[in-house]
């Protein structure tokens, strides 16, 4: 390292610059075709883990549907700009209609957090889940905690989040109340989905 | 409007790079001894991470249009490094006066996590043109205000007795965890104004 | 001279451990460090992450080490480094997506990791294939000796958990290794610490907790070396520093200002 390195300078011979400029070119396409290569074996192992992922949290958040239609969409207005919903149909055993479950997602600290939300047919959260979050480790991260998702089971209508929870609001995270904004905006977004779609005000 | 300040509220305060997001731990440590060299290291960072920013997001465009996504890291890192390289360059030509201000940091910032950081990060969070330099020149702000902040409490640190096991490192760490924490009391802030 | 060169191998992967353990002893990423150490888990895991990308990238640099024209070698040892990253990264996607979700941005960053391009720099890029494997097999080792501790650290006084959500490392090995064993939660086996009212310390899982961490850390091991009469852990100087070659910064500064 203490040799004293020269750096590529204009105006060389050809062959100082053509025959490193080579072995890079060399290294680089050997590399790339590696990396082809396990993207190709890895790609569906990735995929077919979240469709995994995504069937059991559909599940988690509506338990009453025994199995879900195709991926939906649905396109509805919030704080003034358009916002395209996917949902799916949730059926029983019998194929009847039981419930929606939509996927919304809601700004947080580290970008969006993704949420995934059950809705029975009377407009009330059965459950939601959290299927993508990037916040601070001990305040925003503890979205995920179940004490603080239960607090949306049964709720209906339109949700507001607050440091008392008075009421039937949503208590916000200690210290975090931008990512607990965030989940509620997702189930908000969700719910009026919910009413576009079924065209029906809450219970 | 809104999103551009919240991101640039977060990018200095809430969310800093150096203080909350770890990124850019070793210039912080290692240049922030005295004031004039943090704030050229700083300056040197938010030009390398606009510019690799603007190159960046086109090739972006291009690796995720041929199914190529799983390129990116590879990709980033090699444009960002021939891209301070070639700053370097053109700098020591053309521009003495800049090159001596910001030039000797330049072959420093290609392995600054923060640089291939920002550009990871905008590409995640899916932003667009205009987003993305703005989460570019909040985050290199933010590494600038640490920086500087940093130099001026290391400078009062020099001057005090310290413990002689916490001597050098150890009480710099424990300076910045303080630091760190003062910044928290700032979290309100975007939610205070209503930005997100 | 067999055994000797067995003893020297031996060092090469021995020295990485303690005497130059990369984040205690010669603090190089600790910005991988500092973010990921909120949990034992994420420690171990990006600690693996590293170890495997530090073992392949000294085998395939120093396998090249003759075919690498000398100008162009950092930007190669940089592609080498970056391809394993990427490798890492979608297998860590494909079956750990957990881990994923944990280290999030500092697993694509290992690639900027300066321990990993100062191996390949000092030693990988002037030394034979075993040597160059063992000396990033023990630097690795070493790194994630040091991620776990303050992991297990900022996890028990931060959250009240030992080892939480180890599972899903360990489903690696199929399903419900050791009984299906997650950690412990300190809650769960002594309720009487809720009833004190103790409460777990949040801050040192915050990142303040982390830098105030890893300063006692660093501490604790100065007087551990300086015991033995090694020197203090200084920041990193251009010794260490993969760039040192392309730097031009003034000598006086150069001393003690080191890598980005």
């Amino acid at each position: 390292m203490e040799k004293s390195q020269k750096k590529p300078r204009e105006g060389g011979a050809v062959k100082a610059i053509l025959l490193p400029a080579l072995a890079l070119l060399l290294i680089a396409g050997v590399s790339s075709f590696l990396l082809a290569f396990v993207n190709d074996v890895t790609a569906p192992i990735i995929a077919e883990r979240e469709a995994a992922e995504r069937a059991e949290a559909m599940a988690a958040v509506l338990p009453a549907a025994a199995t879900f239609s195709e991926k939906k969409t649905v396109s509805l207005t919030v704080d003034g700009e358009d916002e395209e919903i996917v949902y799916y149909e949730g059926l029983d055993s019998t194929g009847a209609l039981v419930g929606y479950v939509f996927t919304a997602s809601g700004a947080g600290y580290g970008g969006d957090v993704s949420v995934m939300t059950g809705v029975d047919m009377d407009g009330v959260v059965t459950n939601i889940e959290i299927t993508g979050i990037n916040e601070t480790p001990g305040l925003g991260m503890r979205a995920q905690e179940e004490s603080f998702l239960s607090q949306y089971i049964g709720k209906s209508g339109s949700l507001t989040v607050s440091k008392t929870a008075a009421g039937d609001e949503i208590q916000a995270l200690t210290g975090a109340t931008i990512t607990s904004t965030a989940v509620t905006d997702a189930v908000n977004a969700a719910l009026a989905a919910w009413q576009t779609i079924t065209g029906g005000t809450a219970a | 409007m809104k999103f551009y300040i919240a991101l640039l509220l977060m990018g200095l305060l809430t969310q800093n790079f150096i203080l909350s997001k770890f990124l850019g731990i070793c210039p912080f440590l290692g240049v922030s001894k005295k004031l004039n060299t943090a704030a050229g290291m700083s300056a040197a960072v938010i030009f390398v991470m606009l510019l690799s920013t603007a190159v960046c997001y086109p090739i972006n465009l291009f690796l995720e249009n041929h199914d190529l996504a799983y390129l990116q890291t590879i990709v980033f890192i090699l444009v960002i490094a021939a891209l301070v390289q070639f700053l370097e360059t053109v700098m020591k030509k053309y521009m003495k006066a800049l090159y001596q201000a910001l030039g000797i940091y330049l072959p420093l910032i290609t392995t600054n996590c923060a640089v291939l950081g920002v550009v990871i990060l905008n590409v995640d969070n899916g932003y667009n043109f205009p987003q993305s330099m703005v989460n570019s020149l909040a985050a290199g702000l933010g590494f600038g205000l640490a920086m500087i902040l940093f130099a001026g409490v290391r400078g009062r640190l020099e001057n005090n007795d310290i413990p002689k096991f916490m001597e050098g490192l150890p009480v710099t760490l424990v300076a910045a965890a303080l630091v760190s924490l003062s910044f928290l009391g700032f979290s309100g802030i975007i939610e205070g104004m209503g930005l997100l | 001279m067999k055994k000797q060169k067995k003893n020297s191998l031996c060092k090469e992967f021995t020295k990485g451990i303690i005497k130059q353990n990369p984040v205690l002893r010669l603090v190089l990423g600790t910005c991988a460090t500092l973010a990921v150490t909120t949990s034992f888990v994420n420690g171990l895991g990006m600690g693996l992450a590293v170890i495997v990308v530090l073992v392949c990238s000294n085998v395939v640099i120093s396998l090249l080490r003759k075919a690498i024209p000398n100008k162009v070698r950092i930007p190669a040892y940089v592609i080498v480094i970056a391809a394993f990253v990427t490798i890492v990264q979608m297998i860590v996607k494909a079956y750990v997506p957990v881990l994923d979700e944990a280290l999030g941005i500092f697993l694509p960053l290992i690639v900027v990791n300066c321990i990993i391009l100062g191996r390949a720099e000092a030693f990988a890029g002037k030394n034979p294939v075993l040597a160059s494997a063992l000396d990033g097999l023990g630097m690795g080792v070493g790194f994630t000796a040091a991620l776990c501790t303050m992991g297990l650290f900022r996890e028990l006084v931060g959250s009240g958990t030992i080892l939480s959500g180890i599972q899903s490392l360990l489903s690696i090995f199929g399903d419900n290794v050791f009984g299906g064993f997650n950690g412990i939660d300190l809650y769960e086996v002594f309720p009487w610490l809720e009833k004190l009212s103790l409460q777990p310390i949040t801050l040192f899982i915050l990142p303040s907790g982390g830098f105030f961490t890893f300063g006692v850390l660093m501490a604790i091991t100065n007087r551990l070396a300086e015991g033995k009469g090694e020197k203090k852990a200084e920041l990193p100087d251009c010794a260490a520093c993969p760039m040192a070659s392309a730097c031009r910064m003034k000598p006086e500064e150069q001393h003690k200002e080191g890598t980005a």
